[in-house]
């Protein structure tokens, strides 16, 4: 027996024996050898693929002082709203639900995201306005630039790193960054060339992660085994051979089949363990098929040991917010399935803190998007490409609030071309914070001291006011 | 297809009228006789593998026969490559038609393909019970996706039709000038395709294909112009700009990074908005034979103020499509023209607009820049250099937008044909290439159950003809395939739990309805195409080498001591090698080492090298299928290299 099998088949039974693998408390409806952990602070970095128009997201209350600024986004955006309200406080009252947090400035979020309001009103959420990743309005290089950590990166070049995957080398060699949706995404790549996704564990499906394998006892004659066999016979001896170099295209291949074997098994067997999802994951009926499953992940994570996948680092992503026409629909439906409270993130964090241990706590959402939309509606009830977004925290170790100017005055005002942005097709979000900020911050608190190496120019990056974001997170 | 044909020459006269400012030929061109350009292979260098490789990376691995290939081996490069890749809707060296079936009558657009393969036609051989499969309808009489992408993957292996035809209308489709069957229904992308497929066969250049697929109602529909209206009277735009940005960026690859931001931003992408106007769609009332009314929207685009045929609740109830009246400044007629990239763009309607600009944006220096480097990419080279990007950029200049002429330059070069050159394949390229290796004959293609088509392996892998992964920003790319676990992982499953697909060795079928209608078998007959030795015998390590070549195309380079000792064995005993070497120790692991020097391992890979097949019996031909399973399952099978 090779010493790999010989591992496996020891890590197993000690798994299944509930051989004191970690600290925590057995969660009461699942099998005592499922014994649960803490967690570390974990940061999930959500990418809201496509452009999301955070500025109907969130929209000024009818008491909002500036009555001019309120006048005229109302006729910018009122044609979004496919109701005909004849008025923004009527509006308002049947589309937005007015938040504030600690005395400060009251606004409303969409009425689809009462899961999101509630965590505000907590003091969970932190909303950083007029932030940037990206200076240009093209989906490829603003999902680029947002995901390499780069604002300023003006090459399509996605062989390169991800901020991600810098901050996780700024971990323990033995710690992994793990990819919740269906595609690999250039945040999580580290920045060695040729082995960019040797830290990356790609969980598309927590619960198939492994590749097959032959029966018990090794397997019959049948064409199933034989091909079991063959193949991963194949890929163990050759992965360690000449045909297996770290320059070469097919590098990746073995490496893919090395990765899944050396934790699919372990996964699989630790799920087994604790048991099947619970109900309201197993039933999570969203718009969003590929964000349902990821949700599933989720949660699974917060299942998983330092034995079975030792990460601080999430990625996930939800896609179709280029809403180019008939926005309404469209945004509503993905809002609900992020914000909503029977969406797919209130629904996963209740039942991770069901389980009894710290995993929804220490979790920290970064919500970010390639860029935003503009502040007019276009002629198809819709938004085109803008920059500026809105940047969302989301945790119990986020110091809840806005962070800058939610609405801007000079969007109702003149510009230096003596246009009125809000009036002006074209005109967009102004971006006067720099992602790269948060992202350090985040950095600091995932893992101290890393935000150097990860950002080394973060502290001479835009920033809307000087020391905006101390404090953002807990220390 | 006299309606294709009528946009087609809408459009090429549109070209011919256009009066946009472009007088003198783009500073590109005149540059590109001092540019560097792509050489050409020399002919001594050239061989079968040369041919293997141009095969794989452009009409995935194509449908000739081993003695087609020895010839194009023994031909001059250009030569070859000229006889390999032609836009014909029949080449017959690359894609012989099958004897006994008409399909190559009707390779020309996937209409055609349609209405033969669900046809009762005396010529065509499709069983009888999956003809409904290919209709454009489904048994409910709407628009059937389904059956759309059943036809294209069809249409790829069979015999008779051109897979590098289709391979570059994939490419510009679903690729370049990208939309979703989501966005326009199957009617309208299915006649988007088409309308490529017939511009490339009638020679159509970039530039006009881009006009093509500007001008094309698919496109409208997608991306919401269709919607867009400029209101001259109080010189008002209510629409989007989305295509006015992708038009720049994508088609034309035109990212603004040479442009002021702000001109590029307010003046070429807002009045490209406003070009964009009065591209209103008709519905026709049971188009397609569709009895839903979300089928009826149908192309070409007119762009007058008329009426259209739509019905509502069975009555006449037809739609002012206002083209003329919505369009900017039509009441100019010719003399309508917006500034978009530095030029006068004028035209009476957007269709003469957008032909005038194409021709424009195709002469911008990053156009020129980028377009070759990216059709390259997903061809041929996911490891560009410098030195390549230049030749690729200069030979385009020289090519003056002629696609064939540029995509020929480039497979015969030693650019391409290079240590440094490798391609990760698709799920696309993969499947598709694995499909037309393992499919010998017409027979095969139209006998086997439906559900033995790689559509629903490549779907399952990411890759969806007609609803691409990215949307507009095209399908799923080679560089993504790779590093998607998920995928490596869903082939390997599908190798593992489905050997049949590729194992499998007959099939039943009728030509006719009813039982009483006479059954044909197809049957898997390997020893039609594997070579026999001098001798006259099927030896296993001569079939192992000639199937890793036919699946691989690498001469053996990568046919590792590991691998051939598997293959082996699969060919020998329908076993892997471990049981091979040790029933009672099947799982041990052989390193290559231990293959070829400890005596009892290597004597039994020697013992099933020696091994004589008789393809007279079904055993035969199923372990060439269990080896095919693996040898499809190996890293090479995932990439290609250049040399």
């Amino acid at each position: 027996m090779k010493r790999r099998e010989f591992m496996r088949r020891t890590m197993l039974a000690s798994v299944v024996a509930g051989a004191g693998l970690g600290l925590g408390v057995p969660a009461p409806s699942m099998a005592a050898s499922c014994t649960l952990e803490n967690r570390s602070r974990t940061l999930v970095n959500l990418m809201l693929n496509g452009g999301m128009d955070s500025r109907f997201l969130f929209m000024p209350s009818p008491g909002h002082a500036d009555l001019d600024y309120l006048d005229q986004i109302w006729q910018a955006r009122k044609v979004l709203y496919t109701a005909r309200y004849p008025d923004y406080a009527t509006m308002f009252a049947n589309e937005y639900v007015p938040v504030s947090h600690a005395g400060g400035l009251e606004f409303g979020v969409y009425k689809g995201c009462d899961w999101l309001a509630s965590q505000f009103v907590a003091g969970n959420v932190a909303i950083v306005a007029n932030s940037f990743c990206s200076r240009n309005r093209r989906h490829d290089q603003s999902q680029l630039n947002a995901n390499a950590g780069d604002p300023e990166y003006d090459q399509l070049i996605y062989d390169r790193s991800g901020w991600g995957g810098r901050l996780q080398e700024q971990q323990a060699g033995t710690m992994s960054l793990v990819e919740l949706s269906h595609e690999i995404s250039v945040f999580g790549n580290s920045s060695v060339a040729g082995a960019r996704l040797s830290q990356v564990i790609h969980a598309l499906d927590m619960r198939d992660i492994a590749l097959p394998n032959v029966r018990a006892g090794g397997g019959s004659t049948s064409r199933r085994d034989v091909m079991s066999r063959a193949l991963r016979s194949y890929y163990e001896a050759r992965s360690a051979e000449a045909g297996n170099q770290a320059g070469s295209p097919y590098h990746i291949f073995f490496q893919h089949s090395d990765a899944f074997r050396a934790f699919g098994d372990t996964v699989a067997a630790r799920l087994d363990a604790c048991g099947a999802l619970p109900e309201e994951l197993s039933g999570l009926d969203l718009n969003s098929g590929h964000f349902e499953q990821q949700c599933k992940n989720l949660y699974d994570i917060a299942l998983m040991d330092a034995a079975s996948i030792d990460t601080q680092i999430l990625s996930m992503n939800y896609g179709g917010w280029d809403t180019h026409s008939g926005q309404l629909t469209s945004i509503g439906r993905n809002l609900q399935d992020l914000f909503g409270s029977s969406g797919g993130l209130a629904t996963t964090m209740t039942a991770m803190t069901d389980l009894g241990t710290n995993a929804a706590d220490k979790m920290v959402f970064n919500f970010s998007s390639d860029f935003g939309r503009q502040l007019k509606a276009n002629g198809g009830f819709g938004t085109d490409h803008g920059r500026g977004i809105y940047t969302i925290l989301l945790g119990s170790e986020v110091s809840g609030g806005t962070y800058g100017e939610m609405f801007p005055a000079r969007e109702a005002q003149p510009d230096a071309n003596s246009r009125i942005p809000l009036q002006t097709s074209g005109a967009d979000i102004l971006g006067l914070t720099s992602t790269q900020r948060i992202q350090a911050a985040l950095c600091e608190w995932v893992e101290p001291g890393s935000s150097a190496a990860v950002f080394p120019t973060a502290g001479t990056a835009a920033e809307e006011s000087p020391g905006l974001l101390d404090g953002l997170l807990a220390v | 297809m006299s309606k294709y044909f009528a946009h087609i020459s809408v459009v090429f006269t549109m070209l011919f009228l256009s009066t946009s400012v472009f007088a003198d030929a783009p500073e590109g061109v005149t540059k590109a006789k001092k540019a560097r350009v792509l050489s050409t292979v020399k002919r001594k260098n050239w061989n079968e593998l040369y041919v293997r490789r141009v095969l794989n990376a452009f009409a995935y691995g194509g449908l000739a026969t081993d003695a087609q290939i020895e010839t194009w081996a023994g031909m001059k490069p250009k030569k070859a490559v000229a006889e390999i890749l032609t836009f014909s809707s029949v080449n017959n060296k690359l894609s012989p038609p099958d004897g006994g079936d008409d399909t190559d009558m009707h390779c020309g657009t996937l209409a055609e393909l349609q209405d033969f393969w669900s046809s009762d036609d005396p010529g065509n051989t499709m069983k009888y019970t999956d003809r409904y499969r290919y209709a454009v309808l489904s048994p409910s009489l709407r628009l059937s996706t389904s059956n759309l992408v059943r036809t294209w993957t069809k249409a790829i292996s069979t015999r008779g039709c051109n897979p590098f035809l289709h391979k570059m209308a994939l490419y510009i489709t679903n690729y370049h000038a990208s939309i979703s069957v989501r966005k326009t229904r199957a009617g309208l992308i299915r006649d988007y395709y088409d309308n490529i497929m017939l511009g490339l066969q009638n020679g159509a250049d970039f530039v006009e294909l881009m006009t093509i697929a500007a001008t094309d109602a698919a496109l409208s529909k997608a991306y919401g112009h269709q919607y867009s209206v400029y209101k001259d009277k109080n010189e008002t735009f209510y629409g989007t700009d989305d295509f006015a940005r992708e038009f720049h960026q994508l088609l034309f690859r035109i990212q603004g990074v040479t442009e002021d931001p702000g001109y590029h931003e307010d003046t070429t992408i807002e009045h490209a908005a406003w070009m964009f106007t009065g591209m209103g769609i008709d519905k026709d009332q049971g188009a397609y034979g569709s009895i839903n009314s979300s089928d009826w929207y149908t192309g070409p685009i007119n762009f007058t103020d008329h009426y259209d045929n739509y019905y509502r609740n069975g009555q006449p109830a037809p739609r002012y499509i206002k083209n003329t009246t919505n369009h900017y400044h039509a009441d100019l007629g010719a003399n309508s023209c917006l500034e978009i990239l530095h030029e006068k763009i004028c035209g009476a309607n957007a269709g003469e607009k957008i032909a005038a600009l194409a021709q424009v944006a195709g002469a911008h220096p990053e156009s020129m820049e980028n377009v070759p480097v990216t059709i390259i990419d997903f061809f041929a080279d996911d490891n560009l250099d410098d030195a390549k990007v230049k030749a690729i950029r200069g030979s385009w200049a020289k090519a003056k937008y002629d696609l064939l002429a540029f995509i020929r330059a480039y497979a015969s070069s030693k650019e391409f044909h290079n240590a440094g050159t490798f391609k990760y394949k698709t799920a696309f390229d993969r499947n598709l290439m694995v499909q037309n290796a393992n499919t010998l004959d017409n027979e095969e293609v139209f006998g086997r159950q439906h559900s033995d088509s790689p559509a629903g392996r490549m779907k399952g892998q990411g890759a969806i003809v007609f609803d691409p992964e990215h949307d507009v920003f095209g399908g799923q790319t080679g560089f993504q395939a790779a590093n998607n676990r998920y995928i490596f992982k869903a082939a390997y499953t599908q190798n593992v739990y489905r050997t049949s697909f590729l194992y499998g060795t007959s099939a039943d079928y009728t030509l006719e309805a009813g039982d009483s209608a006479a059954v044909y078998t197809w049957t898997k007959e390997w020893d039609a195409v594997i070579p026999v030795n001098s001798d006259g015998e099927y030896v296993v390590a001569e079939v192992a080498d000639w199937l890793w070549n036919r699946f691989i195309g690498d001469g053996g380079k990568n046919f590792d001591p590991i691998a051939r000792a598997q293959v082996h064995a699969l060919l020998a005993s329908e076993r892997d090698f471990g049981y091979s070497v040790d029933k009672w120790n099947r799982e041990a692991v052989y390193t290559s080492d231990e293959i070829i020097n400890d005596p009892v391992v290597s004597a039994v890979d020697e013992a099933n090298a020696a091994g004589l097949m008789d393809f007279s019996t079904v055993t035969a031909n199923r372990r060439v299928g269990m080896a095919i399973n693996f040898i499809t399952m190996t890293p090479y099978a995932f990439a290609m290299e250049g040399q």
